[in-house]
């Protein structure tokens, strides 16, 4: 029998599972898109029915680093930008496991880019939140990576001369199975989008607009917002990747204009996983290889065994 | 280099030599059986066997009485387990896991991992030693300690010296943290005089030994080399000399006397 017995166990499963009993109120400021997050995440894991003990919640630096005090269930705060090669350890070594890894921009775009460019290419399955409010927020207020050619901060006093990396290109380009943007003002619209990305399997990449009311000073609200799939002026076909890749250079660009554009990019539901391609050429074992843990009769191998060093 | 059949190799605490692979373990330990099976309390990282009241954060040390034998190591539960929920994070935290920045709560964690260090130390000395020593006569009057990638060239220069008619022994080290302190006290003690060969210019593996143990700075001769070459074994051999007959060492080494500490 399996020692990871939370799995699956397919049953009704209600919202408030995933609230906390020790904090359960959050202390992001007033207005903090992060909420939105947090309700959504919630909202989409019991639409799923997933019990809050197989759900691993994995995390980075930052106000949105804090999700997983929260949100109740298995949660792992990495260190900075580091939270796609914990879940990316976490998914191989027990498949079954539903894997959330969130965090900022600055922390994913910026610190951990190049764990993103990599986790998208590799196509790990999981589900990846990007909270998008175009600054550094828990330090401040400083210049990120989205944030817009320009923008003048306490980094850059006379305005950014960097014009903003495109997140939506850039998991397109590097790989990602799934690309969405949603915002936090938004809530509906995050949920139904984070249900599509849970159930996704492959790497699914959610660019989350949070907005930060109280170091984003120049911070648009995300409204009015417009979903791409809700209007007949965006008709493109988001299986295919030339109509994706010109959609959100679109919206990439419109962004800095006003116009806030989301919905889903890119979806090709069929591309193989990391986890999958690892089994079907035999360096992954079919059986989990976290049920090796509890496994007390178990022959461990030694990485050293493995290892021809001089062939 | 010489064969290894031309000198005897032990270990400090005298069992044989060293195995070609260390030991490997037979099985895991098995997953406590007494993880709470309500989900009111994270059984966090620490605390899975406390029982949920006791664990609050106003009483942050609560648990520190049910968790004094456990070195320090919390138990572990893997994400997909019923009732073993837990919140992982390298900021200060609870005992459930929640980021707290309450004093006395720092203290009892920071004091708790500190307790990690003893353990391991405390299991390692249960197990095969990870140090090397070299010992091609007996009662050596003198010893070259060192570490790392020079550790078999200072093998080769103590045989050299040995057949040369010198009481000299070595011993590599291979852990560093937490230190092996009795296996190189015992190693210093019985010897006059220490060589401590290491390829820096700074000699941080002799600073190391006295910080780790306090003592032995009057015996510990330093061999230094850090031209960007790694040592020969006639380096060794040479700055080995410089201790009994006072003459200069290779002029790719520098040799520092011992001080005190």
């Amino acid at each position: 029998m399996s020692a990871f017995n939370a799995i699956g166990s397919d049953r009704e499963v209600e919202r408030k599972e995933f609230t906390p009993g020790i904090e359960p109120q959050a202390t992001w400021c007033p207005g903090c898109g992060d909420f939105g997050v947090l309700k959504a995440l919630k909202g989409a894991m019991a639409e799923l029915g997933r019990d809050p003990e197989e759900v691993l919640l994995v995390t980075g630096i930052g106000c949105s680093g804090k999700l997983n005090s929260y949100f109740e269930s298995y949660g792992f705060h990495t260190i900075h930008g580091r939270s796609l090669p914990v879940a990316r350890a976490a998914k191989l070594a027990n498949p079954d496991l539903e894997v959330v890894a969130a965090g900022g921009d600055g922390d994913g775009y910026g610190i951990g880019g190049n764990h993103f460019m990599h986790t998208a290419r590799e196509n790990h399955d999981m589900t990846y939140i990007v909270f998008n409010n175009e600054i550094f927020g828990l330090t401040k207020g400083q210049t990120s990576p989205t944030s817009p050619k320009g923008h003048e901060s306490k980094t850059q006093p006379h305005g950014s001369a960097k014009s903003p990396i495109r997140p939506l290109s850039l998991a397109l380009t590097s790989g990602a199975s799934y690309v969405a943007r949603t915002a936090a003002v938004n809530p509906n619209q995050a949920q139904e989008i984070l249900v599509e990305a849970i159930e996704h399997d492959g790497f699914a990449h959610i660019d989350f607009l949070t907005q930060c009311p109280t170091w984003n000073k120049d911070a648009k609200q995300y409204v009015p917002y417009i979903d791409v799939q809700q209007n007949d002026d965006y008709d493109f076909d988001r299986s295919d990747r030339g109509e994706a890749a010109e959609m959100m250079q679109r919206t990439e660009r419109s962004l800095y204009e006003g116009e806030v554009l989301t919905g889903r990019f890119y979806h090709e539901p069929d591309r193989p996983s990391y986890g999958e391609e690892k089994r079907e050429v035999g360096e992954m074992p079919e059986e989990p290889l976290a049920e090796q843990y509890h496994d007390d009769d178990y022959e461990w191998e030694r990485s050293y065994d493995l290892l021809d060093t001089h062939k | 280099m010489s064969t290894s059949s031309t000198r005897a190799r032990a270990t400090p605490t005298g069992s044989s030599s060293r195995p070609a692979t260390p030991p490997r373990p037979t099985s895991r330990p098995a997953p406590p059986s007494n993880w709470p099976t309500t989900t009111s309390c994270r059984p966090s990282c620490c605390t899975i066997r406390s029982s949920p009241a006791s664990c609050g954060p106003s009483t942050s040390r609560c648990s520190t009485a049910s968790r004094d034998d456990d070195g320090g190591v919390s138990p572990r539960s893997i994400p997909g387990q019923q009732g073993g929920r837990f919140l992982a994070t390298g900021n200060e935290h609870t005992p459930e896991g929640h980021i707290s920045e309450d004093t006395d709560n720092r203290v009892a964690q920071l004091e708790r991992r500190l307790r990690k260090l003893e353990a391991i130390r405390e299991e390692l000395d249960g197990r095969e030693t990870h140090q090397t020593l070299c010992e091609p006569v007996e009662d050596a009057d003198y010893g070259i300690l060192t570490f790392g990638s020079q550790q078999g060239t200072v093998e080769e220069a103590v045989d050299r010296l040995a057949a040369d008619g010198h009481a000299v022994k070595s011993l590599g080290v291979s852990a560093l943290m937490p230190f092996p302190e009795a296996e190189v006290t015992t190693f210093l003690e019985s010897v006059d005089e220490a060589l401590v060969v290491e390829m820096n210019g700074s000699a941080q593996f002799r600073g190391l030994v006295q910080k780790e143990l306090g003592r032995f700075g009057p015996k510990l001769h330093s061999l230094l080399k850090y031209n960007g070459n790694p040592f020969e074994p006639g380096e060794v051999v040479e700055g080995f000399e410089t201790i009994i007959d006072g003459d200069e060492p290779a002029p790719t080494t520098r040799f520092v006397p011992a001080a005190g500490d």
